[in-house]
């Protein structure tokens, strides 16, 4: 893994932050899914460079697994607190949500430490900010399908059909994909995060497909996440040109070993 | 005539999960996906170039689970507009065509690109030729597994209390990981080492030895896929087939009570015709003896 | 209230065992270099709950003993039917017959393994002691999600008013959550390959993975009690 070139600690605090600001944000008439969609990037790139720190020790078992386990964790965080809303008003929601979330990395990262002896000295720190990161992911795709952060709609329309599996399963797929598909001797973060920034694009237009049933001005958002995409995947495919050994278009691999 | 109805639609899924299963296999081949993927990457690094596609997505179950339950959520929105069923079922599961294509695109480049050190080139033009067939494997596979879902949440009569997203996310993710026991044996063992002998599994120090040339040049995904055609995709479809299809007839036709005994003579034939497998491949092949230990 | 937490308990403890008892191979083992199923442990095992909960949602209506059978018997079905089909491509596609370098001999139908092992390699396929091994596995797992199924489900009926599709969504929501997470957790403590209860593996992790399975069930019992106590 490549050294960072913007630091973690910068990441974390715009993840947080930033994402809880847009969460709140949602609730404005026609922009509001405008700031839901910059609260899923933020934190999908807060969870993607945890993952690039993690990701290099061999746990036992593949990239992914870490991955369903603690979006699991951020999920019974939003489920929780959901449940919840007929005890705490509106306002507190996200706030229990990311306490919730924060218990049940705490707690799964004591079990690995302390029962199986695996010796990683960033294992708590890395499972809290990835349980985190995909609740606030995961809150941030279900308040743009509704336009909304209301307790009792987020629950009626997103869980009782069965939607926030699906957002659930893409969140999985988003922090994971970049760094399973950039994992290798020459993985660099600004490539990294650009195809992260891609990915989050390509699945908010489905949820801009989804939210048809509750918005009116569902192909605003539409077209601003495939623009937001073509974007993205532009500055992907220059990075790679730039960094690949060698691009071609035709014919076989050369048979020596200098680089032509 | 309820239970002659429900016979009816439980064979279609049946039928429909073998489609599936035949052709989300082969599509793994095409774009080489999960395990035997390690030794496409390993090769680079013990010096042998090649001109394969690889694709590093997420595990099987996890990519398959995830496009299906994207058509599934689609085509539930686009049902409670009213709109028709099958032409709900074909735009979501062009959609999901779509988005699993610009995933493989962008994971092939991603990982030969970090594999720079060792002089992979990056040929683009392996792109240009596997694309269209996965994306035609993958559209077959999606949509049949959208209109199994369909029949199983809305059709079948005492009603199965779930909804269309839950259900293609269920049948996805169990569909990718009989898929990856299955039929990713006979592309990982046999076809991508075809140079070594037949009949032995691969040796630990033989590992990133494949196979890169073949009759015309290069090797390509797409010989890979009319070898795995032949054999592994229909047993990954017969599997994933006979297990939906068992899962619910044994309730129809024996009742309750006689659908549970059902099921349990069901796995103790499985362990039988296991035992007999395993005492002929004994019988048939012989053990290897000092001769044939290099 | 007490029913749920005690069938969230005991439902998440015997998910935890029953992941050990299935013989898991790994990535290699598409190779026919190691033997067992050919895949991660976390996707089989959530491949098999799933099966077993699709069974167990099929019986809804009957009574408790038939629909917790039914959910074993969906999970036991899966993956006797898997194993078979996993061996035949063995058997007839790689030419290797099923064998393990793990044990000396098999213990219930008699076959010495060592000769029957491709050299270079530590076996390939799923001997008949790693079958029924699998079987139990697949009976505890399908067991314990079923259970887990129920109390949610037994739970959310009593205490709110929406109609059966949407009670029946959330518990399968909330079992797939204890389901990804159980699976995970039981990996880690596996650390790779296992090839059921026959192997000397086993012994060694079986009681951190039922100690682990408990405190994690223990936490999630507490937090669903109080989010499903009142809604």
């Amino acid at each position: 893994m490549a050294d960072d070139i913007i630091p973690q600690q910068i990441i974390t605090i715009m993840g947080i932050v930033g994402s809880l600001i847009c969460i709140y944000l949602s609730s404005i008439d026609v922009a509001g899914s405008i700031f839901s969609m910059a609260g899923m990037i933020l934190a999908v790139i807060y969870g993607t460079n945890t993952l690039r720190h993690i990701g290099g020790y061999s746990l036992g078992t593949g990239v992914p697994s870490i991955i369903y386990m603690l979006t699991a964790c951020g999920l019974i965080g939003v489920v929780s607190a959901l449940l919840l809303s007929g005890y705490i008003s509106d306002i507190f929601m996200p706030i229990v949500a990311l306490v919730i979330a924060f218990i049940m990395g705490y707690v799964i990262s004591m079990v690995c430490v302390h029962v199986f002896k695996i010796e990683v000295e960033i294992l708590t720190k890395s499972f809290i900010s990835i349980s985190i990161a995909s609740m606030l992911s995961i809150l941030s795709a279900s308040t743009l399908v509704v336009s909304t952060y209301a307790s009792d709609i987020l629950y009626n329309e997103v869980i009782c059909t069965g939607i926030i599996l699906l957002i659930m399963i893409m969140t999985v797929m988003v922090i994971q994909n970049p760094y399973n598909s950039c994992m290798g001797p020459n993985e660099e973060q600004y490539r990294t995060l650009s195809l992260a920034i891609s990915n989050s694009f390509l699945m908010i237009m489905v949820l801009s497909i989804i939210s048809m049933l509750f918005n009116t001005y569902w192909y605003v958002y539409l077209a601003i996440s495939i623009v937001g995409w073509i974007i993205a995947i532009h500055k992907y495919v220059k990075y790679t040109f730039n960094q690949a050994a060698v691009v071609k278009w035709s014919g076989l691999w050369s048979n020596t070993d200098g680089d032509d | 005539m309820s239970v002659i109805m429900n016979l009816c639609l439980v064979a279609t899924m049946g039928l429909l999960a073998i489609i599936t299963g035949i052709f989300e296999d082969l599509e793994s081949d095409v774009a080489s996906t999960s395990n035997p993927n390690s030794q496409v990457q390993l090769a680079p690094q013990v010096g042998n170039r090649h001109k394969l596609f690889n694709r590093a997505i997420s595990g099987e179950p996890l990519l398959v689970g995830t496009i299906s339950a994207i058509s599934g959520t689609i085509s539930y929105v686009f049902i409670s507009m009213n709109y028709s069923v099958i032409l709900s079922l074909l735009v979501a599961s062009i959609i999901a065509m779509i988005i699993q294509v610009v995933l493989s695109i962008t994971a092939y480049m991603g990982r030969i690109t970090s594999q720079a050190l060792y002089n992979q080139p990056l040929f683009m033009d392996v792109i240009l030729k596997h694309i269209p067939t996965s994306a035609a494997h993958s559209f077959i596979s999606i949509f049949s597994i959208t209109l199994l879902s369909y029949i199983l949440c809305y059709m079948i009569t005492p009603t199965f209390a779930i909804t269309l997203p839950i259900a293609t996310l269920l049948m996805g993710i169990t569909l990718g990981s009989i898929g990856s026991a299955v039929g990713d044996i006979h592309y990982g063992a046999e076809k991508l080492y075809q140079h070594h002998t037949f009949g032995s599994g691969i040796a630990v120090s033989n590992n990133g030895d494949i196979t890169t040339v073949d009759s015309i040049g290069s090797r390509n995904s797409i010989d890979i896929v009319r070898f795995a055609s032949k054999f592994a995709s229909p047993l990954s479809g017969l599997c994933f087939g006979i297990i939906i299809f068992l899962t619910f007839w044994i309730y129809i036709v024996f009742g309750i009570t006689g659908g549970l005994i059902a099921g349990l003579i069901i796995v103790l034939l499985a362990l039988i015709c296991n035992c007999l497998l395993e005492s002929h491949a004994r019988n048939k092949y012989g053990s290897y003896n000092e001769e044939t230990r290099k | 209230m007490i029913e749920l937490i005690l069938s969230i308990i005991i439902g998440s403890t015997l998910i935890g065992i029953g992941v050990h008892f299935i013989p898991v191979g790994g990535a290699p083992a598409a190779l026919s270099t190691t033997a067992g199923i050919p895949t991660g442990t976390p996707m089989i095992t959530i491949g098999m709950g799933i099966t077993g909960i699709i069974s167990a949602i099929s019986l809804l209506g009957q009574s408790t003993p038939i629909i917790l059978l039914g959910g074993a018997i969906g999970s036991m079905t899966m993956i006797a039917i898997t194993m078979l089909f996993s061996n035949m491509i063995h058997v007839y596609g790689v030419g290797v017959p099923p064998a393990s370098s793990n044990f000396e001999k098999d213990p219930i139908t008699g076959f010495s393994q060592s000769e029957y092992v491709s050299p270079g390699t530590t076996g390939h396929g799923i001997p008949t002691v790693s079958f029924i091994s699998g079987i139990i596995g697949a009976f505890l797992g399908g067991l314990g999600g079923t259970l887990a199924f129920i109390g949610i489900y037994n739970q959310l009926e009593v205490v709110s008013i929406l109609s059966q599709i949407e009670h029946c969504s959330i518990a399968t929501i909330i079992s797939i959550m204890i389901f990804f997470i159980i699976a995970v957790i039981s990996s880690y403590n596996i650390g790779g390959t296992i090839q059921g209860f026959y192997d000397k593996k086993f012994r060694n992790k079986i009681v951190s993975g039922t100690v682990a399975s408990f405190i994690v069930s223990i936490v999630l019992a507490i937090i669903f009690a109080v989010i499903l106590g009142g809604i």
